[in-house]
């Protein structure tokens, strides 16, 4: 079944055309990557599917509801959500109250029971983790651990659908490896069959964890298959290396 | 009930409560309840003043301190609060108490002004804004507004708090309104709305991702200061007697932001011991250096520059020390 439809999205940023008609589809239980040269729009189409940023024409579908005109609160609360590149930490707060907040963000005024939320909160953090360190703040943490944290931020919040921008950056070798695990456990071990788009650089890494891959060139969809597949596609390769196998 | 607020209380709010906070509190609780007996009439009359202004810092502190909108314009919502009370109760002949309850609902709803504004800009834009709105109510008072009903620049008379003139009772009753005021903020940081907040301030992106709707809760938080403001006012011009455009001067806008810079923002005791740590000295100073104490709380501003993490507020800094809380974690 189709999660998530994205049809003919543009993007302007004055004269900059950071999205061309981006149009794909995602599956339930897919993990996907969408990879692409710096600049060819990767945040940018993570930005517009979590709203953060508005498309100037396009129809995004998420289980058949056009949720284009959408507040970001209303997406998340439809079971979308994603980090950000940078890890953008709550410095002032222990770890446990920023994911206690995502997760109370599903519940309206009344009949939001803490313990509950408390509960929901520890088990993202357990996912990825960080529970030991609940109860620590973020100048505690490494750089890696704040990227776990981003990703147990969004797990709070019960997504259907997760957008990971760039997980791997900043990483060492083994922590890629850790996080990649972590990634693919998520996946597959959820009884919910979440499906997961991830951002990436680092080909070797996301090759081994997607179904599928996504490229981007210049704003436009130039590939879009098996990642057996894509890595031999001629645009592809002169999208990322001038000619040189990817 | 009572581990659930407690395990809240943990994860969502820093102040929390161990055994030295608590009996420095119950210490200055005691102190506050004993000092009418113990000090001249006059010195009391300036502490029931600088609870209501404490009050005052109390509002802006929710909206700016912990939501981390800027507001520069807090008269604005003293401002309806106050006028409202006295012309509600000297024109209109209402008890003083029902004017008040009407004081604070208009300040509540004239907070959707600055509310509305928060959503369309931020930052400096956003202070700019609320800067403009107490010079705006003021032009309507002195020149829309008959005379006969809002005085012009002149003002006009409010009956006294309690119906006859009480300097001791009037202290009492200031102390518990701010009390009252306190335990409002508290109960406000420590639950959701407040969690919401801290994350707006932070980063209002990160809210957004997370789900947080943050248009509803900026505008929430204005609505709070608003109430608290509007509350502070009406209380103000049944003490002092008398309401005039002074009430949505500069300075009761800028002096909230320092009392809480002294004291510490986005914390409930910041404001209320900033108040007080600069309001009482500045007004007893009138006395002996007449208008060069209006220069008292800049001089004391200089205290966020030169002690050591002085930026976090004195007040906070005191607090944390009696915890023996260290400073890494602070942002």
């Amino acid at each position: 079944m189709k999660l998530l439809e994205v049809e003919g999205l543009t993007k302007r940023f004055g004269g900059v055309v950071a999205l061309k008609g981006v149009s794909f589809s995602i599956r339930e239980g897919e993990i996907v990557g969408l990879i692409g040269p710096n600049g060819a729009g990767k945040t940018t189409l993570a930005r517009v599917i979590l709203k953060l940023l508005s498309p100037d024409s396009g129809r995004i579908l998420f289980e058949d509801e056009d949720i284009t005109h959408l507040k970001p609160w209303e997406v998340v609360k439809r079971g979308i959500c994603g980090t950000f590149q940078i890890p953008k930490p709550i410095k002032a707060l222990p770890i446990i109250s920023s994911v206690m907040a995502a997760a109370l963000s599903k519940y309206g005024f009344k009949g939001s029971k803490i313990e509950e939320v408390e509960r929901k909160a520890l088990k993202a953090l357990e996912l990825v983790g960080l529970s030991y360190f609940a109860r620590a703040y973020p100048f505690m943490l490494t750089y890696a651990d704040l990227k776990r944290l981003e990703i147990a931020r969004a797990l709070a919040t019960e997504p259907k659908l997760l957008i990971l921008d760039e997980p791997f950056a900043g990483l060492t070798l083994t922590e890629i490896q850790e996080l990649s695990e972590a990634i693919k456990a998520l996946c597959r071990g959820s009884s919910r069959r979440m499906s997961i788009i991830v951002i990436e650089h680092k080909l070797s890494e996301l090759m081994r964890i997607v179904d599928r891959v996504i490229v981007l060139n210049f704003g436009e969809v130039i590939a879009d298959g098996k990642p057996e597949e894509v890595v031999k596609d001629k645009r592809v390769i002169e999208a990322y290396l001038g000619g040189e196998e990817v | 009930m009572m581990s659930t607020l407690n395990s809240r209380r943990k994860y969502l709010s820093k102040d929390l409560f161990n055994q030295p906070t608590t009996i420095a509190l119950l210490s200055c609780m005691i102190i506050a309840l004993i000092m009418p007996y113990l000090l001249p009439l006059h010195i009391t009359r300036t502490f029931t003043i600088t609870f209501i202004y404490a009050i005052l810092a109390l509002s802006w502190n929710i909206a700016s301190g912990y939501a981390g909108q800027l507001n520069l314009g807090v008269a604005f919502m003293f401002g309806i609060g106050g006028y409202t009370s006295a012309i509600t109760s000297a024109t209109f002949g209402f008890p003083v108490w029902f004017s008040i309850v009407i004081g604070s609902l208009l300040g509540m709803i004239s907070g959707i002004i600055p509310g509305l504004i928060s959503l369309r800009l931020q930052r400096s834009y956003l202070g700019l804004a609320t800067l403009a709105l107490p010079m705006i109510l003021s032009a309507i008072i002195v020149n829309a507004l008959p005379r006969e009903i809002a005085g012009g620049m002149e003002g006009i008379l409010a009956p006294p708090l309690l119906g006859v003139r009480d300097i001791v009772l009037e202290y009492y009753v200031a102390l518990v309104s701010l009390l009252l005021s306190s335990i409002f903020v508290w109960r406000i940081a420590s639950s959701k709305m407040g969690l919401f907040f801290q994350i707006i301030r932070e980063d209002e992106d990160v809210a957004k991702a997370s789900g947080i709707n943050t248009h509803l809760y900026k505008v929430l938080a204005f609505l709070l200061t608003g109430l608290l403001a509007g509350f502070s006012g009406s209380l103000y011009v049944h003490v002092v007697r008398t309401v005039s455009p002074v009430v949505t001067s500069f300075l009761i806008s800028f002096l909230p932001i320092i009392w809480c810079a002294i004291g510490g923002a986005g914390t409930v005791y910041g404001p209320i011991i900033g108040t007080i740590l600069l309001d009482v000295p500045t007004s007893l100073a009138r006395g002996y250096i007449g208008a060069f104490a209006e220069y008292v709380p800049y001089a004391l501003l200089l205290l966020v520059v030169f002690i050591p993490r002085g930026e976090f507020g004195v007040g906070r800094l005191l607090v944390l020390r009696l915890k023996g809380i260290k400073l890494e974690h602070m942002r």
